[in-house]
This record gives C-alpha cells, structure tokens and sequence, in this order.
C-alpha cells in the first residue's frame, strides 16, 4: 500500500501535521520512534521516566566550548508529552527578523494569528485556574520589588493538578497534544505506529520514494521495513531531522544552524518554606528583559536540586537538608550563537550536535543570573545558589550586581537547554535556508519538514507555540497545493 | 581523451626529472647518505610540525567556510588531509576535487562553492609560498631562482589573485558577466551561469571581513613557515647547517615545482627541484638529493596515512546507507509486513553487562552516605548511573572509558591500590577532588557520573 503522507514523529510539529492531513481526508502514517505509554505509566520517579521517555535515556548533550546538557522527549506526543506545557506566541521582533533576515515570506504578526488562535483552542491552552505555588508568589514579589514587568505564561496543560512529575508524563493526562490532537487525527483517519524508526529516506530524482524504518520485533531483532508514500513529512525535532536528512543524502545547507536557549541555573534559599517539590513549577516570567533575557521558575524534585546544586556541591550539599526552603529558577537567553548537527560517523544510531556560546550569549547569562539573583534577594531569598563552579553563594544585591558588568568564565559554567531549533531554517534566502517559506526541502518536490528544525533562529520565547502554529500554516498551504 | 593526456604528460615529467635528479651521481653514496641519517628526533620532528601545519591549513579552512557552515577544527583538517592524501595517491591533482567534494559533503555546500574555497586556498597558498621565496631569494642574496621559478609563478598567481580580487570587490559584476555569457546560449543556461557564479563568489566572503581576511592571510603565512620548519628539521637530519633561510627556499622552490603535471605524489618535480635547491646554496648534489627524499617522506607518510585511514573511515560510515538503499530497491512485496515490505532483518543485539565494582564505588563515593549504605538504593542508583552512561554517544563512551582509565590508573599509582580498595572516606575524598576540583577536564569528565548518580540517589533517599 501507499499512503498519501508518511509523517515522521508525533510531536508538536507531526501531531498537527498529521490532524489536518487526516482531517482532509488524506491517508496518513506516522512513524514514532518511541513508545505509547498509558497515563499510569506517567509520573514515575526520574530513575524509571528517563529511560522510558527520552531520546538516549536524556544523554544527549549538546557539545562546544561549554558543553550543555540537552535532552528531548522520544514518546508519542514528542516532548511536549515531557514538557512543562508553557505556551507562547511568537514575538513580533522575531517574525520581523525572520522576513528581514531570512525573508520568510507570509509569516508576519497577523499572518500567523489565526493558527494560534486555533492552537491555544485546540490544545486548550489558558492560565492556571489553581491558586500560585510558593514558588511562583515569591518570584511574583521579587518582580514587583524590582519594578519589572513579569507575567504568568500560559499552559498546555488544561488539567493540570500540581502533580509537579512534567518531565515523567503527566499522570493526570494533562498534556494537550496526547489529550486532544493525537485522539483527533487517530479519529480522523490517521495511522500512528509507535516503535518505529526512520532510517533512511529512499530518493530518485528530486523526489523522496519510499522511507526505510526499523522496528524491534519481540525476540529482540530489527526488522527494516520500507514504506512508500506520495509526500513526506519530517517532524522529527531539531537534532534527528536534519540527521535524518543527512544521512539520505540530503545535505544542502542542513544541520548548519542549530540554536538553542542556553540556560543557567540558580537555586534560592527562602527563610519561610516553599515546598516547591510538591507543587507545579513557578509559573511566572519576567518579560523585562525579553526576548535577548527570560527568568523563570524550573522544575523542581530533590534529585534535580541536587544536580543544581552540584557544581559546589562539598559546600552546598548541606543544604539539601532543608529542601523545604528552597526553590530553582532559570535565566535563559536568546541564543545568538550557532551550531551544526550531523549523523555521527561513530555509530548510526548517534548524533553529534554542538553548540557554541558566543560572547552575547556569555554576556546575556552573566547580566541574567545579577538581575534574578537580585530579583530573588529583594523577594527575600537569605543566598542564592548559581550552576557556576567556585562561585559562592550570592547574599547581597550588590553580590549580584557584579555580574552586570562582568561575564562568568565559560569553563565554571554549567548550562542545559531543552530549546533547540533552527537546523534547517526556512526561507526565502537560499544561501542560508534548505528549506522554502513553507517547509518544503529545496530540490525535493514532495518533502516537507514541520518541526523545530524549521525555524528560522531563536523566537527568544518558549518554542512549541511557535512549532505549531507555523506547522498548521505550513501543511494547510501543502494541502491548497495538492488540491489546486 | 585530455585527461589521459595530461596523465601521460605528468608521468613523462616526473620520469624525466627523476633521471635529471640522478644523473650522474652515484646512488650508492645516495643511498649510504640516507641510511645514515640523523632519524631520531629530526624525522618525528619534522612530521610533527608537517601535521601541525595541517591543523593550521584546517582552521583556515574553518574560517573560510565560517559563515556558511559551522565546521569543527578536527573536520576542517580531515577535509585538508584527504585532499593532500588523494593528491598523494591518485593523478591529475584529484585532491583538489576530493578536497571540495569533501568539503561540500561535510558542511552542506554546493560543489561549486566548496571548489571556489578550494581554489582561493591555492591561490593564497601560491602568493604566500611566492612571497617567502622571494623573502629567502634576498636573504640569501642569490637571484637563480627569481627568473627559473618566481617570475612564471608570480605570472600564474597574479592572475588567479585578481580574479579572486574581482570576486571580492565586485561580485556583482562577475555575476552580470555571467548572466550575459549564459543568455547567449538560452534562459535555462543563464539561470544555471547566473547560479554558479552566485555560489563561487560566496566562496570567497569570508575576504570581504577585514578581520577575517586579516586573519586568512596571516595563517597562510604562518602555514608555510611552520612547513619551512619541516624542511629545516630535515637539515638536521642529514648534519647540515640549521638555516631556516635555506629551509625557505627549499620549500619555497619546491612547492612551486608541484604545480607541473607529474605524478601522484610529485615524485620528479619534488626531488629535483628540492634537490637543486639546496644545491644551489652549496650542499653537494648526492647530499641534496638524499635531503630531498627525505624531505619526501615526511611530507608524504604520515599525511597518505592519515587521509587514507580517514578516507576508509569515511566510506565505512557510508556503507550502510548504500547497502540500505540497495536492498530497498530489491525489497519484494511477498515479504509484506503491516505498513511496508520488510527489507532485511538483523539479529537482535547483544545484551549490554551490569555496573563493574569500579562504577559501584564510584557511585558510592558519590552520593550520601546514608544511600551509599542502603543496599538496594545504592543498587538503584548504580545501575541508574550505568544505563545512563550506556545512553550516551559513543565517541562521548569512549572519552569517558579513557578519562577514567586514566583516573583509576592515576589512583593506583598514588595509593598502590585500586580505587575499588581504598577505604570509603578515602574514596571520597579522591572523587571530590576530581568531581568537584579546579581543574576543568578533571571536572568534565566527572560531570556524567556525578549528575546522574546525585539525581538518582536524592530521588531514592525523597521516595
Ligand atoms: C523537558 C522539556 C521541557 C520543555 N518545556 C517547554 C515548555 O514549557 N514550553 C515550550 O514551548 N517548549 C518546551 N520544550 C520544547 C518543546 O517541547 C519543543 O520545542 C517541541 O516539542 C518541538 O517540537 P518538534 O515537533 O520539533 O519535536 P518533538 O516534539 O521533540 O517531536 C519529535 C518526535 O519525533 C520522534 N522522532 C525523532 N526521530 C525519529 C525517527 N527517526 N523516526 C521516528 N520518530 C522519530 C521523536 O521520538 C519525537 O517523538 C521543552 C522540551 C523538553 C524536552
């Protein structure tokens, strides 16, 4: 059999790729690397969850000067069934540099309203109906003591109770992509098989034939299985699709581009408790200083504020005693510098992604880390703990201020990202982009990208809404197209 | 038909200036004069500094390509070497050609891009080693070889420099020219014209940033003093005067000649023109000739190793995807499964082996010491950090077996026993210095272990 449209990953970019192909009355398979979980496998502790719900068990950094830890979802609904759920659109200044420096064309401020609009109606996306955590009351003080401007963000994650387990999949079936979009297109037609892995894409003359997918069968073997349709879609996240690309063959200009948010964290010790394990992560961010700067709330278990903390951790280690007065907080930047991913010559399974922080970057986490550092101390906080080796704690607003001006040496530094994107931008500007103003992969008539890859460089702003909305647009001009 | 022509010419070269090399002279003393060289250190020395010239030639490439394509330091040198190793090995200057298409292959740029890259290094290579002899012409107050050698080449890379300049200054203009020269042979030939000239003028961008031109150049410059440095270290050997005036002509002189047709390798043109080189500043011609081998073999060994083991390495990665897309094309539609026609079957994988004691004591130095005295949580963790560390990549493995290898060779050293053996506190202790300590590489290759051993213990000691 042929399909109309093979999709290759069921996150945020192929979920709504495959709903609207179904929805039009295309025959659609998705391809999913990882497994489908039922909600009571969700919320397991992180020694169960990482293995079972992430690429490579979460061990997949990102390398450069300063390495970053790095890790994606690999489940069906992608990361977002891993993700916190925070929703933003894109900003204005980042669609105006998309035309100006990429000149992708229709994707202006306006252009792009109405697919949010239906994102945000179908993945239910809207403010917390629960009362502020601790943590998010504290950072809220803080915000206002210093004046700036901060704003709770809005959540994919309609029926969240504050299980605090995000990264474990959520329990409760909060995540607005498995909950709704996935259900939709399974409904509409479309075929989900989990389990299987895009390999190769088949190709002759300008166009993709077939895709090769490996898939473990019971006794423990792979099976190859080729799988033919008329148009391809990659959705398969910023590190596997330009992989997936490259080792077809398909090499123009892909995987040159990687950016990623870098992000710095600091753990805060409160006189009064938090309980910030116990409850969902802060659920404000200041916009003071946004896009090049955000500050928020970070996940929060005893095992990641150890890892926090780890840097000093002969000094900080006492501290976990009091886990109940502590909280995590990031500062992430716009990233500005640029990074390559390749299929790794060492195994066929491996990706080799790097990064490097450029001198903005290392500025914008230096001048972040002196205003949340001193955002938390005005809301209170007795010391603040930075991720950077051999820094003491910070207890004064004048400790903090330093950073202003100065830039932390990149070698103390202990950074994590899990943004990552624009591996394959999309544009008009064929010295910079593989792919058009709609996703399509110049030289290949029927192959598509519809995931982080395609963004142009960094929205500045948590991804996924940007991942959607642009998708939707995306596949419903691939649909008038194939209909003209 | 031209090419075998050229191949033909090439070959008639190298043989006549081979027979020119050793005319007259008695190869015995030749050959007496070799084995009796100075080996140790000259001859590693002077491969060394050849390699670090290649690493040199590497990021210069990098910078080239910077704006277009993020190449690491190690990928950019690799492209250089499998130019030079094919140059090496194959005829007719193939190495320029495998160098782009390698080029293009690694940083995703188009073919004609990646050869404008390769011909702007040959140019800067020819006006810098150009510029060096005419340096060593002065200082050694002989003029030979400024008729012989420099003034053909200054004619060649004269030109080649102000077509390059052209492209700096006026893409623009290069880019109508070609639109005019395509448009008289249909609009399909225009676009294709127009598109080339688009992609050889972006190879020479990086010149268009004074700082990044300022910074070409000077590595050109450095390049080839560093392969000067070769040339010197050779002297050496054969127990003549350490000139580095005399290494300056000599490679000077010599990688000028490579640019006739000879063969693979340049044997002829290599040793003839190396060898009257240094004839030319007083060195006996039996003794020059012996140099010039010498010489040779530095230049030729360790780089047609490297770029063939690379090359290897290359196509090894590459099989896969062949052998792949051949059985797909084969695939039958009788061996159906579900969604597709099941192309092969490969066994299922060996299962992976538990945590070693190592990795156990390790973990338990790591973590608190009330989990590091629980037997099942500690047991938990250990295989917790184990798995992780069987997830990551596997160049990523490997540094990490070496690193800490390394380590536990360092602990045995020190303490006369295995880590494994050391008292709990001890261990302790060793770990926080390395894990926690102030040197970067010490702490990086902890950082896995620590992160992931903390995670898991602090989640086991909460639940
Ligand atoms: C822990 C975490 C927290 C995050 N928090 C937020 C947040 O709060 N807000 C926000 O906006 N963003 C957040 N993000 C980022 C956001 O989730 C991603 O930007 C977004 O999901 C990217 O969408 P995508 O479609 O590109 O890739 P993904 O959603 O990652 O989906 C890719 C899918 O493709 C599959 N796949 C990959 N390769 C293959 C292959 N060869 N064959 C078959 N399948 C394949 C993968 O298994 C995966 O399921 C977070 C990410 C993580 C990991």
């Amino acid at each position: 059999m042929k399909y109309d449209v093979i999709i290759v990953g069921s996150g945020a970019g192929g979920a709504v790729t495959a709903l609207e192909c179904a929805q039009a009355g295309l025959s659609v398979l998705v391809l999913e690397e990882g497994r489908r979980h039922a909600l009571r496998d969700y919320g397991k502790p992180a020694t169960e969850a990482m293995g079972a719900l992430f690429r490579r068990g979460g061990m997949t950094p990102i390398m450069g000067r300063v390495p970053m830890g790095f890790v994606e979802g690999m489940c069906l609904g992608g990361s977002t069934e891993v993700n916190s759920g925070f929703w933003c659109r894109t900003p204005r200044e980042s669609l105006l540099r998309w035309a100006a420096q990429y000149q992708l064309a229709d994707a202006g401020h306006d252009a792009l309203a109405e697919h949010f609009d239906w994102a945000e109606d179908w993945l239910e996306v809207a403010r917390s109906s629960r009362p502020w955590p601790r943590s998010t009351e504290v950072f809220a003080r803080g915000a206002e003591a210093m004046g700036w401007s901060a704003k709770e963000v809005e959540r994919m994650a309609r029926a969240c109770e504050g299980a605090n387990v995000c990264p474990s999949g959520c329990p409760n079936g909060a995540k607005g992509m498995t909950r709704r979009v996935i259900p939709a297109a399974e409904a509409a037609g479309a075929h989900f098989v989990t389990g299987h892995r895009a390999e190769l894409l088949l190709t002759r003359k300008g166009r993709v034939e077939g895709v090769l997918a490996a898939v473990r069968r019971e006794d423990g073997a792979e099976e190859l299985v080729r799988i033919d349709a008329e148009h391809f879609y990659l959705c398969c996240g910023a590190t596997q699709t330009p992989a997936l690309l490259r080792r077809s063959g398909i090499k123009r200009r892909v995987g040159n581009s990687l950016r990623v948010h870098p992000m710095l964290k600091v753990v805060a010790r409160f006189p009064e408790r938090l309980d910030a394990d116990k409850d969902v992560l802060a659920l404000l961010q200041v916009r003071e200083f946004w896009p090049e700067i955000s500050l928020g709330g970070a996940f929060f278990t005893p095992g990641h504020a150890a890892m926090a903390l780890s840097e000093n951790w002969p000094q900080n280690e006492p501290l976990m005693e009091e886990l109940g007065h502590l909280g995590a907080w990031y500062v992430a930047v716009r990233g500005t510098g640029r990074g390559s991913v390749r299929p790794s010559l060492w195994s066929r399974r491996d990706t080799s992604s790097r990064y490097d922080v450029n001198d903005e970057d290392m500025r914008h986490l230096s001048r972040g880390m002196a205003r949340l550092s001193a955002l938390l101390l005005a809301a209170g906080a007795t010391a603040v703990y930075p991720g950077v080796w051999g820094l003491d704690p910070i207890t004064t607003e004048v400790q903090a201020a330093r950073w202003l001006d100065e830039v932390l040496p990149r070698s103390a530094l202990a950074l994590t990202t899990v943004h990552a994107f624009s591996s394959c931008p999309m544009g008009e500007r064929e010295d910079k982009c593989p792919l058009d103003s709609w996703g399509r992969v110049r030289d290949y008539a029927n192959l598509r990208v519809n995931d982080a890859s395609m963004l142009p460089d960094s929205p500045g702003v948590n991804p996924q809404g940007s991942v959607v909305a642009l998708a939707r647009r995306n596949v419903l001009r691939f649909l008038e197209d194939i209909a003209a | 038909m031209r090419r075998v022509v050229l191949l033909l010419v090439g070959l008639a070269i190298s043989g006549a200036l081979v027979v020119l090399a050793v005319q007259s002279l008695d190869l015995d003393v030749v050959r007496r004069t070799l084995s009796e060289a100075d080996v140790w250190p000259w001859v590693p020395a002077a491969m060394a500094t050849y390699v670090l010239g290649q690493v040199l030639r590497g990021w210069r490439c990098q910078v080239l390509v910077k704006r277009d394509a993020p190449l690491t330091l190690a990928t950019a040198t690799n492209i250089v070497v499998v130019g030079y190793a094919v140059n090496n090995i194959a005829p007719l200057r193939l190495g320029e050609f495998a160098r782009a298409a390698m080029l293009s292959e690694r940083a995703g740029l188009p073919f004609a891009q990646s050869l404008g890259v390769t011909f702007l290094e040959r140019v800067l290579d020819g006006l810098t080693v150009l510029g060096l002899l005419v340096v060593a012409i002065f200082a050694l107050g002989d003029s030979t070889w400024l008729e012989l050698v420099a003034a053909p080449a200054a004619g060649i890379f004269g030109a080649a420099a102000a077509g390059v300049g052209l492209a700096v200054v006026a893409p623009a203009a290069l880019v109508g020219i070609a639109s005019r020269l395509g448009s008289v042979l249909g609009r399909k030939v225009q676009e294709v014209a127009i598109r080339l000239a688009v992609q050889t003028t972006a190879s020479v961008r990086a010149l268009r940033r004074p700082d990044q031109a300022a910074l070409i150049v000077a590595l050109s410059a450095v390049v080839w003093l560093v392969e000067a440095a070769m040339f010197l270290l050779i002297l050496g050997a054969f127990d003549l005067p350490l000139r580095y005036d005399w290494a300056l002509l000599a490679m000077a002189v010599t990688n000028l000649s490579v640019l006739l047709p000879s063969s693979p390798g340049h044997i002829g043109p290599f040793h003839y023109f190396c060898q009257q080189a240094v004839v030319s500043v007083g060195v006996a011609a039996d003794l020059g000739l012996a140099y010039a081998v010498g010489v040779h073999l530095a230049f030729y060994v360790p780089v047609t190793l490297w770029g063939v083991g690379l090359i290897l390495w290359y196509a090894q990665a590459g099989s896969w995807r062949l052998s792949m897309l051949r059985r797909a094309e084969g695939a039958s539609a009788e061996a159906a499964s579900g969604i597709g026609r099941v192309v092969a079957v490969s066994a299922a994988p060996s299962v992976p082996g538990g945590p070693t004691r190592f990795l156990g004591a390790l973990v338990g130095a790591l973590i608190p010491v009330d989990v590091a005295a629980d037997a099942a949580k500690a047991t938990v963790t250990t295989r917790f950090v184990h798995d992780r560390l069987a997830d990551l990549p596997a160049r990523l493995r490997l540094l990490l077996l070496v690193g800490l290898t390394g380590f536990r060779m360092l602990v045995v050293l020190r303490f006369l026993r295995p880590f494994e053996s050391l008292p709990a506190a001890r261990r302790r202790s060793v770990v926080a210095a390395w894990a926690y300590g102030p040197v970067p590489p010490a702490r990086a290759l902890f950082k896995a272990v620590r992160s992931t051993a903390l995670l898991a213990a602090w989640e086991q000691r909460a639940a």
